[in-house]
């Protein structure tokens, strides 16, 4: 009888919860779409090729793969030729625009124009996502964002590290980030991939792996702490989870960095094993003796995690649907939420129904408004960050920097992630399909 | 699909599993004491169902620390060669030829199911005794156990009756005979894999064999032949002999009772065979090399448009995974004019990175080369490139055990002429030539400069580049925008042309009828002008 009880008042719990989030994702949509309706120069082209390419798509390969290539390209005949082929066979080379663009190359002028042209609209587009590496516009970009009430995180982006040599460079581009806002004494706040310290970072080879790591770990850690900011680690794909795990346990253990409050981890709900892996975090948060931010995010690495696992012939870590990820998000959101003080959440989604559950969680745990953080990706999330702030959150916006051959690979996965099905970013876009 | 029904991969090691780290780490350690004691363990041969030991034997060592013998086996004299040989015969005429597809087959499954569950302790003796790192150990069972399942399950699709053409009173059948007594002569690279699959083809055909491993891996040999008898395989039909491939080798090729050759080895090996096979007839049919892989020399194309990322850590992990002594190994990079100092620089600095070290200890990349000839050859090769190229990188070997054992740093050489015999001639060693190439014509041309045709791969990102590459380049197996080693059984069958091999390719459906006569039977089903079947 006690039992029933208690099911019955999980259930009408559950129930005013759903409630109460249909009502906030209408709320959002409406402001949301309030903010979309001017016709922002790159973000509004930006929403249109990715609604020109999420029809097509074999098109949309072909423009994933010009992107993925571009940077690599170094004259004019070579980005020619790679458009020509990339665009002028298959279905779409029919239509009259594919043909006179293609058609206008044969032409030695309008050969440099068009890959002008290209070039300046893939430059557009990764500059929409990303910051190039220089101390003038990383500032302006900060400034940019306080003035919208935000707050900011800083990833650099990279190419893969392969040997010491490239590692230590991606150090030093760190080091140097920090000093450039220690400088205008902003707080340092950063996200970083431990598998960029280090060009061995196998779980195999556990030990170098770890000496290696919290060498260079340490030394970006430490003027971040002093700063006052925040450290989020990445856990990358699943086969390197547990050593980036051991490796962040490792670093707060150490008594210079057991009361750096401002530390976190960034925790995949795509995973299957994300609720029991999120439990083993809370009880590092309880056994440590200041608090830790969990940031929340539905995961990058979906295709490479099916893929990967698939040719090796090993179990799938993470959810083949869309709506079973979307569903550990929410359990995963719950568990977080239950632990405040101790973890302290951050939302890494733009889904509009994802935000709207953890809020209404959240007003039914009886929890303040800033115990949770949400998060927004520089360029892809503006529109979210005034109705976060109107509902009274904080937000923290993510900025990727770097240069365009760096930017691209972060924009390849964007541009992915926001027009592939198992897209969790792609938020208007649903929302306009839906209406 | 061409693989078989049934068949599915054997997965790898997964080492970001806590539970995996401890098993593999648990049976190297028990290794390490084991085959390190004063009396090392002699082991006998088999032959014709019977253990035979004989005081003189010859040892193999662990080549991360030569001094250590990790067993002895038995030598085979001519005379012990020429009985396995002959009692290998008599049971193959009177027994094995006749047992049933089905049952043969199942020996295989068994003899999987045997190497599946003893996985980790089978992985750590091609730590100890070839000197492979934990990676590459287990992959090369897991191998082993793809090559027992493949061929068992496609043997028996091979086994049920076939029709040619449905005619009219008439019934024409397909069978398959097995061919007699195959001479298996083993490999140490690949000790686990290349062996188990080359007598798994022979006994699940039907032919009965005398197996002669490489000298430098003859107890994974041993227990390769102990598995099968574990799994049921009866006395007489897979024999044991050791011995040097120059001495029992060619004796047992000699013999007239052998009347194939399965064998992986050197082109010189694979010449030398040929000869004796015409010099040395077999009594009962032509003798001929039946599956035969010859080496290689792996060239990967690098061009302007590639993704250095993926291009140099590929390279790297091609060129330099398990020493270079890979027949699939990347052993020239082909890199176009405009992107050959930034490749160049990142790959230098990629092989400083690597981690040289003991086999036994967990995230070595590099450890030892297998005997003190391969140290020394590759030694040679070295100073021949010296005088044909600029060395642009030589590592270190760590003094903690760099004198215990046949250790070889990596060694890129830069500015590489096409025809300089670094770039020709199989080093099997981690020697890697980069060579410059004008652009992506020359690149081609460069490639089929060759004696081989094995392995290789183009990092490109033009459609039309990656699709003449495929086109035009000779390798059996080419890879486009991946590493050019770790084929897998029946995804990417593998074997070569020119130089590299002869016979179908290896974990490919049409290998086990290398093994077999094809013989077809054509019965008239009429009688007095009346049809008395239905056909």
């Amino acid at each position: 009888m006690a039992m029933r009880l208690i099911t019955g008042g999980i259930y009408l719990a559950k129930l005013a919860i759903e409630q109460r989030r249909r009502e906030i994702e209408q709320e959002l949509r409406r402001l949301v779409s309030k903010e979309m309706r001017p016709a922002r120069s790159a973000y509004w082209w930006y929403q249109l090729f990715a609604r020109r390419i999420m029809r097509d798509g074999e098109l949309r390969a072909q423009a994933m793969r010009f992107v993925d290539v571009f940077p690599a390209l170094k004259n004019p005949e070579g980005i020619n030729r790679h458009i020509k082929e990339y665009f002028a066979a298959g279905p779409h080379s029919s239509s009259l625009l594919f043909r006179g663009i293609v058609g206008a190359g044969r032409f030695p002028v309008a050969k440099h124009a068009m890959a002008l042209m290209a070039g300046a609209a893939v430059g557009a587009m990764a500059g929409h996502f990303t910051i190039p590496a220089e101390p003038p516009k990383i500032i302006k970009s900060v400034k940019d964002i306080r003035r919208r009430g935000a707050e900011y995180s800083f990833d650099i982006l990279g190419e893969q590290v392969l040997s010491e040599e490239e590692a230590d460079i991606y150090k030093q581009k760190y080091l140097k980030s920090i000093g450039l806002l220690r400088g205008f004494n902003c707080p340092v706040n950063l996200s970083l991939k431990l598998s960029s310290l280090y060009s061995q970072f196998d779980p195999l080879a556990k030990e170098a792996t770890r000496r290696e790591v919290a060498k260079r770990l340490k030394e970006i850690a430490r003027p971040v702490k002093d700063s006052g900011g925040s450290l989020t680690i990445d856990m990358e794909q699943f086969y390197l989870r547990g050593l980036i795990w051991e490796i962040a346990k490792e670093l707060l253990s150490e008594e210079e960095f057991a009361g750096f409050a401002n530390f976190g981890i960034a925790h995949q709900a795509y995973l299957c094993d994300s609720e029991i892996f999120l439990e083993e975090i809370i009880q590092a948060a309880k056994e440590r003796r200041a608090s830790f931010w969990v940031r929340l995010v539905k995961g990058a690495y979906w295709d490479y995690e099916a893929i990967a696992a698939g040719q090796k012939n090993w179990p799938i870590p993470v959810y083949t649907a869309r709506e079973q990820t979307d569903a550990s998000f929410e359990r995963n959101a719950d568990i977080a939420l239950e632990n405040y003080p101790r973890v302290k959440t951050a939302i890494g989604s733009h889904n509009l129904s994802s935000v709207a559950y953890v809020m209404a969680k959240q007003e039914f745990l009886g929890l303040p408004k800033n115990a949770v953080e949400f998060q927004t990706l520089y360029g892809l999330g503006t529109p979210l960050i005034r109705p976060l702030k109107e509902m009274g959150y904080p937000v923290r916006v993510y900025v990727g920097t770097g240069n365009t051959l760096e930017g691209m690979s972060y924009l390849a996965r964007r541009l992915l992630e926001n027009t592939s099905q198992m897209s969790s970013a792609f938020f208007v876009e649903q929302g306009r399909i839906r209406r | 699909m061409t693989v078989p029904a049934g068949f599915c991969h054997e997965p790898l090691a997964d080492w970001s599993r806590e539970d995996n780290m401890m098993k593999m780490s648990a049976a190297v350690r028990k290794d390490e004491k084991e085959l390190n004691k004063t009396y090392p363990t002699l082991y006998p041969l088999f032959i014709g169902g019977e253990r035979v030991i004989k005081t003189e034997a010859i040892f193999s060592n662990n080549p991360a620390s030569s001094g250590r013998i990790i067993g002895l086996i038995t030598k085979a004299n001519a005379a012990l060669i020429h009985e396995a040989a002959e009692g290998a015969y008599e049971v193959w005429k009177k027994l094995w030829r006749g047992v049933l597809f089905a049952e043969r087959a199942d020996y295989l499954l068994k003899a999987a199911e045997i190497m599946r569950e003893r996985r980790f302790d089978l992985a750590s003796l091609a730590v100890f005794e070839v000197g492979k790192n934990w990676q590459e150990a287990d992959a090369d069972v897991a191998e082993a156990i793809d090559y027992l399942e493949f061929y068992a399950r496609r043997m028996l699709e091979l086994g049920e009756p076939k029709i040619t053409e449905e005619t009219p009173g008439e019934l024409n059948q397909i069978r398959y005979v097995p061919r007699g007594v195959v001479a298996v002569i083993g490999v140490w690279n690949f000790p686990w894999a290349i062996n188990v699959g080359m007598i798994s083809a022979a006994l699940v055909t039907g032919n009965t064999v005398v197996f002669k491993p490489a000298s430098v891996s003859a107890i994974i040999g041993w227990h390769i032949v102990d598995i099968f008898r574990k799994a049921g395989v009866p006395d007489g039909v897979l024999n044991l002999i050791a011995g040097s491939g120059q001495e029992a080798g060619e004796e047992l090729i000699k013999s007239p009772k052998v009347i194939g050759i399965a064998v992986t080895g050197s082109k010189e090996t694979g010449l030398r065979i040929q000869q004796l096979c015409s010099q040395y007839p077999c009594e009962y049919g032509f003798k001929e090399i039946v599956a035969g892989e010859f080496g290689g020399k792996g060239k990967i194309i690098v061009d302007s448009d590639a993704d250095l990322d993926e291009a140099v850590r590929e390279v790297i992990r091609s060129a330099f995974g398990y020493s270079g002594q890979k027949c699939s190994a990347c052993s020239v990079a082909i890199v176009t004019e405009d992107i050959y100092d930034c490749f160049l620089r990142r790959l230098t600095a990629a092989a400083k990175s690597i981690i040289v070290g003991r086999p036994q200890d967990p995230g070595s990349m590099l450890g030892p080369l297998i005997s003190k000839k391969a140290l020394e050859k590759v030694r040679e090769y070295v100073e021949i490139g010296k005088r044909e190229a600029k060395m642009v990188y030589c590592g270190e070997i760590p003094k903690a055990f760099s004198s215990a054992g046949y250790y070889h740093p990596p060694v890129i050489f830069a500015d590489v002429p096409v025809d300089a015999r670094i770039a020709q001639e199989e080093i099997f060693g981690p020697v890697l030539s980069v060579v410059k190439a004008k652009n992506f014509d020359e690149a081609v041309e460069f490639f089929n400069h060759s004696d081989y045709a094995l392995t290789g791969g183009i990092f490109s990102r033009l459609p039309s580049h990656v699709a003449r590459a495929g086109e035009e380049c000779g390798a059996g197996n080419f890879y486009i925008n991946r590493g050019i080693t770790g084929a897998m059984v029946g995804r990417q069958p593998f074997g070569g042309w020119k130089h590299s091999g002869v016979g179908s390719k290896a974990g490919s459906r049409n290998y086990l009828l290398r093994f077999l006569y094809e013989k077809i039977v054509t019965e008239n089903l009429m009688r007095r002008g009346v049809a008395l079947a239905d056909c």
